[in-house]
């Protein structure tokens, strides 16, 4: 939890340092004594990377420490790649096709059976298409091919 | 106004307009339930099949439908973690607790009855003192919103559990989020890096579902192959009559404070349930419960969220002016019938107005009898196995980033939060405050600038007007309690150990 703790508030820390570089690009108030579009967002940065600092040096000094595993980190890994994948493809393939084939690889992955794969793939692009496409018309990713 | 009232139920009692309720109710509950969707999807996608109706009986529909959508909206935060509604995002801290423990009957049912009490007392409210709580309303300015945005934030120290610094860093990086794209007055884009996607901002549902769905996918996805899953036994019991009267105090005190809130133009359901679970938490005998499946942690948000339904009507009814999102569609559905909202609207046409407050009663009742029946069937889908749940919970998650802006860079933003938010979580990094500084973030900035414009840099503009100190004194007084009673506690108790 140490270590953890100690890198994310690092990244924070880096990121609000960033931005804060990115205010001074910003313009200034036209009206005197008012506060421009600068202000606020160099104030709630100011004050995260003051709060970073406190939370570094906490866990600097703090003698406690919880452990925090990722137990198959490698299969979660892949579990985030179908993901990814799947976003990727909906541009091709569109929405009905890619979910199809996501839902199956993901139930697979997750120890499913092939039946309750292809019977789950099926009914919820059904359901999708029924309910959000033909009863409540909302938009949904349409592909190149569909 | 008792002999318009019950002109109001007369009118109701038709067959047109008692299954314009129940259709209004069941499809708002639906709508609620989905990811992605809202009171005001729900009442823009219903609005054009009323052109055809009777002005009170499209009136009705779309009006039962918002009271239903509110209630929906806690269904999936308390099945799956994912708020159906932005005014859900906080039942998910206690209703998935409870869910998690074993009890989704008790979550779900507890926030049905709560949600049916608090639209009962808001509808009360709304009869009987609209004027004078639209005139309450109409007092806030500039000022008064940002001292009001500022307690919202102010509520950060309680949901920050065991470590205040991340909590506040949470709510520092949520407020920074809500900097990014255009300016809100001076028109100028700020964080966008050349992005056009960005001109408008992070859009708040696709980050609130990628923190929220996304990051319990990763969750479940780590359970099922980390073969860390415990199999647990679901109890399909609801709320029984002793916990209904021990959270009678909780229900009341949600529904005053969304009423009162949802009044607020601008201010809403969302900010109503975030202040309602702050200040159950403060009054309630074991706040340590809080975060851990507490039923009151339930009942006051949801309580809290539909009683702004009532509270949001006010302003509309009585002035014209929108207390919502979903009442601004309202007053396009008024006027599509030839009503003028506003105070006028009472004299000339007193048949809709009082059919329209008959109905949110009828509403609230005809909610309470269809979110039993679908209780059972909630619970059901609970014993679906992870390896179904986690997939279809994320193709849900697509379609409700993607219905914001119709665009696939939303579903990127969601992937992205969803990864983050698995990430902050492991290492104890509480979401809430992000949620709920992207929620005020824009209304904090925004009036506190307009407030310094209107003043001319003059900072006094916050101390010499009442409302606006007395919420900033709360403000203070609401973050600075729990840290003071964190340090007393920690103080005996090392006192005890020497």
């Amino acid at each position: 939890m140490r270590r953890g703790t100690f890198i994310i508030s690092l990244i924070i820390l880096l990121g609000m340092s960033f931005l804060l570089t990115q205010t001074y690009n910003l313009p200034k108030s036209l009206v005197p004594h008012v506060p421009g579009p600068d202000f606020l967002p160099r104030v709630y940065i100011n004050l995260g990377i003051i709060l970073c600092l406190i939370l570094v040096v906490k866990t600097y000094r703090s003698q406690r420490d919880v452990t925090v595993s990722f137990p198959r980190l490698g299969m979660l890994g892949v579990g985030s790649l179908i993901m990814v994948t799947y976003i990727v493809i909906m541009k091709v393939l569109g929405y009905f096709l890619a979910t199809f084939l996501f839902i199956g690889s993901l139930v697979k992955l997750m120890r499913g059976k092939n039946t309750s794969a292809l019977l789950v793939s099926a009914l919820f692009v059904v359901f999708t298409y029924i309910v959000f496409l033909r009863l409540f018309s909302l938009p949904l990713p349409m592909g190149m091919l569909f | 106004m008792l002999d318009n009232l019950l002109l109001g139920f007369t009118i109701l009692l038709t067959w047109q307009n008692l299954s314009a309720v129940i259709i209004g109710v069941s499809i708002g509950i639906i709508i609620g339930a989905l990811p992605g969707l809202g009171p005001s999807i729900g009442v823009a996608l219903l609005l054009p099949f009323t052109f055809g109706m009777d002005s009170s009986t499209g009136l009705i529909l779309l009006t039962a439908l918002y009271m239903g959508a509110e209630y929906g909206g806690s269904i999936s935060a308390i099945l799956i973690g994912t708020p159906g509604t932005a005014a859900a995002v906080v039942t998910v801290i206690d209703g998935y607790a409870l869910n998690q423990k074993g009890f989704p009957g008790k979550s779900l049912s507890t926030s049905l009855y709560a949600s049916t009490v608090g639209g009962l007392i808001s509808v009360l409210f709304l009869v009987l003192l609209s004027v004078p709580l639209a005139k309450f309303a109409l007092k806030f300015g500039p000022p008064e919103y940002f001292a009001l945005g500022f307690f919202g934030l102010a509520i950060i120290s309680s949901l920050s559990g065991k470590s205040l610094a991340k909590g506040l860093i949470m709510a520092i990086v949520g407020l920074v989020i809500t900097t990014v794209g255009i300016d809100p007055i001076s028109g100028a884009p700020r964080f966008t890096f050349g992005r056009m996607e960005l001109l408008e901002g992070i859009p708040f549902l696709p980050a609130l579902i990628g923190l929220f769905a996304i990051s319990e996918v990763f969750t479940m996805l780590e359970e099922m192959l980390g073969g860390t899953k415990v199999t647990r036994k679901i109890s399909g019991s609801l709320i029984s009559w002793k916990e209904i009267k021990s959270l009678i105090p909780t229900v009341l005190r949600g529904a005053t404070v969304g009423t009162f809130v949802g009044s607020i133009p601008g201010a809403g359901g969302n900010i109503a349930s975030w202040i309602s679970y702050d200040l159950e938490k403060r009054f309630s005998k074991h706040p340590e419960e809080f975060g851990k499946g507490s039923m009151a942690g339930i009942a006051a948000p949801e309580s809290s969220n539909n009683a702004s339904v009532g509270g949001a009507l006010i302003p509309l009814l009585s002035l014209g002016v929108p207390g919502s999102p979903t009442t601004a569609i309202l007053i396009g559905a008024l006027i599509m019938h030839g009503l003028q909202p506003g105070p006028r609207l009472f004299v000339t046409n007193p048949d809709v107005v009082y059919s329209l407050f008959a109905s949110l009663f009828l509403a609230c009742i005809v909610m309470l009898f269809v979110g039993l029946s679908f209780t059972p069937l909630w619970i059901k889908i609970l014993e679906l196995p992870m390896s179904t749940m986690a997939p279809v919970v994320f193709a849900l998650s697509v379609i409700g980033a993607f219905s914001v802006r119709s665009m696939i860079f939303d579903v990127v933003l969601a992937f992205i939060f969803g990864v983050f938010g698995y990430i902050l979580k492991k290492y104890g990094f509480p979401l809430a405050p992000i949620v709920l500084a992207m929620v005020l973030g824009f209304m904090v900035e925004a009036n506190f600038r307009r407030a310094m414009l209107l003043s001319r840099g003059d900072l006094m503009i916050f101390i010499t007007r009442p409302l606006c100190v007395a919420l900033l004194i709360l403000a203070l007084l609401s973050f600075m309690v729990p840290i003071y009673k964190e340090w007393k506690a920690n103080r005996v108790q090392l006192s005890s150990q020497k």
